[in-house]
């Protein structure tokens, strides 16, 4: 029964872990740019939806939509005022997205323990939990992974079926290619951004249901989304989803058997073996 | 006034300067081949036609607008296509996707749907592998998609860059008669391609760039006929 109930545990953090990490994703498919700002956003966004819900009683539920859009303009307003500054088609613009988003990580993180202090905050939205055959399901838990999976669904049905989403996918398969199609890259690259802002602004809205966090906890969530990605293989939509559960898993076994401080090697420890073994991930291209 | 006109076209990557000085006309409707040696600016140029690479110098004219450092989604929108040396392909994506993608620009996306039917009716190949992705497909039907795409945006001009590299001799046949409809249908062709011989059987016109410059002209009987072509590219001796 332990077992079925850390499996449990572990696919219902593992859908939250994987809503963080297709943002991370997304961004580093389209621009090669590895965000190390994004775990700052996820916690930010927590940090305000704790707060809207102590000072306003808002229901996160309501929240949600609002760290989507949130996020989506802080994410656009980023592209075009800082990364797409930097020099293009140079050697360098890897290296200098990574120092750009490290120093935007410690600003964020800076401004976040400004404006709402360190001390620890969570939203308690559905407190109780289910039981299901003698299984104990946290209700917010429960809710934050329905949540994250209907946002995955979404994200995946626009990055399929819209013209938008498609040139989305096409940037990140072949840059080339898609100039020759025409794509505006430009815009593809604000859009990407944006996105992929959006969507961690909403993992941490669900976070927020599941975690006590203060605004220095970023760099945790931003390693978990990066590992999730390595795992499931860069440029992977579904690796990331199995990368995501993976870890969710990994999570939840260490956490019961080894203890608590432990498990937060787990992302650490698969992000090298899969280094090593699988160096393309679970489910990543195979072409170098 | 010819289509295209490129005068005394620049471009470097960095420090490296790629083109010193490229200038050649193509008609409405004509095939024109460029010719030269590994090295010698054929890309770069096609990708400087296209605004993937900005040129440094000269000038770009279609229909009379100058085009150069524009940006390549403008320059698809106007009528300019690239099928790409290694054809770029969407591999993920399904064959239908690559070809949507191919009308990505505003003019073309409203009508995208019309327009994939009739490649489809164009090309019944892919139409069978419509839902494959494309990075699936042989060479030479992944060929057909890169064409199939670039002619989405029904261009008035497709810039077709090594359309026979890594294909087998029949496939390169199918391709070189498949450049000849779509010429037929009245779009013009630029032309480069490491098979010199059935690039100029298949082109009106050719010119021969040499270190980024263009050192040679003429129809390409003429350019066929000159002993330095020849010798470089024909692998024929000059008479003693």
């Amino acid at each position: 029964m332990t077992v079925v109930q850390l499996v449990v545990n572990g696919l219902l953090l593992g859908g939250v872990f994987a809503l963080s990490a297709l943002g991370f994703n997304i961004i580093y498919g389209v621009m090669r740019v590895v965000n190390l700002a994004h775990g700052d956003v996820v916690v930010i966004a927590a940090m305000v939806c704790a707060l809207a819900f102590g000072a306003l009683g808002l229901n996160p539920l309501v929240l949600l939509p609002v760290a989507v859009a949130g996020g989506f303009v802080l994410g656009a307003a980023i592209h075009r005022l800082l990364l797409r500054r930097l020099p293009a088609e140079t050697a360098s613009t890897e290296a200098s997205s990574l120092t750009l988003t490290f120093g935007l990580s410690f600003f964020l993180a800076g401004g976040g323990l400004a404006l709402f202090g360190g001390s620890f905050r969570s939203v308690p939205f559905l407190t109780g939990a289910f039981d299901v055959g003698g299984i104990s399901i946290p209700q917010a838990k429960l809710l934050a992974f329905a949540l994250a999976l209907v946002l995955a669904a979404a994200l995946a049905a626009f990055l399929r079926f819209t013209a938008a989403g498609c040139a989305i996918r096409a940037t990140s398969q072949h840059l080339e290619g898609a100039l020759a199609c025409g794509v505006d890259i430009d815009r593809v690259r604000t859009l990407s951004y944006g996105l992929g802002t959006a969507v961690a602004a909403a993992a941490g809205a669900l976070m927020s249901m599941i975690y006590n966090l203060n605004p220095q906890m970023g760099v945790q969530f931003t390693v978990n989304a990066f590992a999730v990605v390595v795992i499931g293989g860069l440029g992977s939509y579904a690796g990331c989803v199995l990368g995501a559960l993976v870890l969710g898993l990994a999570n939840a076994f260490t956490s019961y058997f080894v203890g608590a401080s432990l498990a937060e090697a787990a992302p650490y420890v698969l992000f090298i073996l899969v280094s090593l073994l699988m160096p393309s991930g679970l489910l990543g291209r195979r072409t170098a | 006034m010819p289509l295209l006109a490129v005068r005394d076209l620049e471009a470097a990557y960095g420090d490296f300067k790629a083109l010193h000085g490229v200038s050649f006309a193509v008609e409405r409707g004509e095939i024109v081949s460029i010719v030269g040696a590994n090295g010698a600016g054929k890309t770069t140029t096609l990708k400087s036609l296209l605004g993937i690479v900005h040129p440094t110098a000269g000038t770009i004219e279609l229909d009379g607008t100058r085009i150069e450092g524009r940006r390549p989604s403008d320059i698809v929108e106007r009528g300019i296509a690239l099928v790409p040396e290694g054809r770029n392909l969407f591999r993920e994506m399904s064959v239908e996707e690559n070809l949507t993608m191919g009308a990505h620009v505003p003019r073309a996306r409203r009508s995208a749907r019309s327009r994939v039917a009739a490649m489809y009716e164009r090309f019944p190949i892919l139409a069978e592998r419509r839902r494959q992705p494309a990075g699936t497909l042989s060479g030479g039907q992944q060929q057909i998609v890169a064409i199939a795409r670039a002619l989405m945006s029904e261009p008035s001009i497709v810039l077709m860059d090594e359309p026979s590299l890594g294909l087998a001799p029949r496939i390169t046949l199918e391709v070189f008669a498949l450049i000849r409809q779509i010429n037929e249908r009245g779009t013009a062709v630029v032309l480069v391609e490491q098979n010199v011989v059935q690039a100029l059987e298949l082109a009106a016109r050719a010119y021969v760039l040499s270190e980024g410059k263009t050192v040679m002209q003429g129809s390409a009987a003429e350019i066929r006929a000159n002993p330095e072509v020849k010798r470089r590219f024909l692998g024929e001796n000059s008479p003693p």
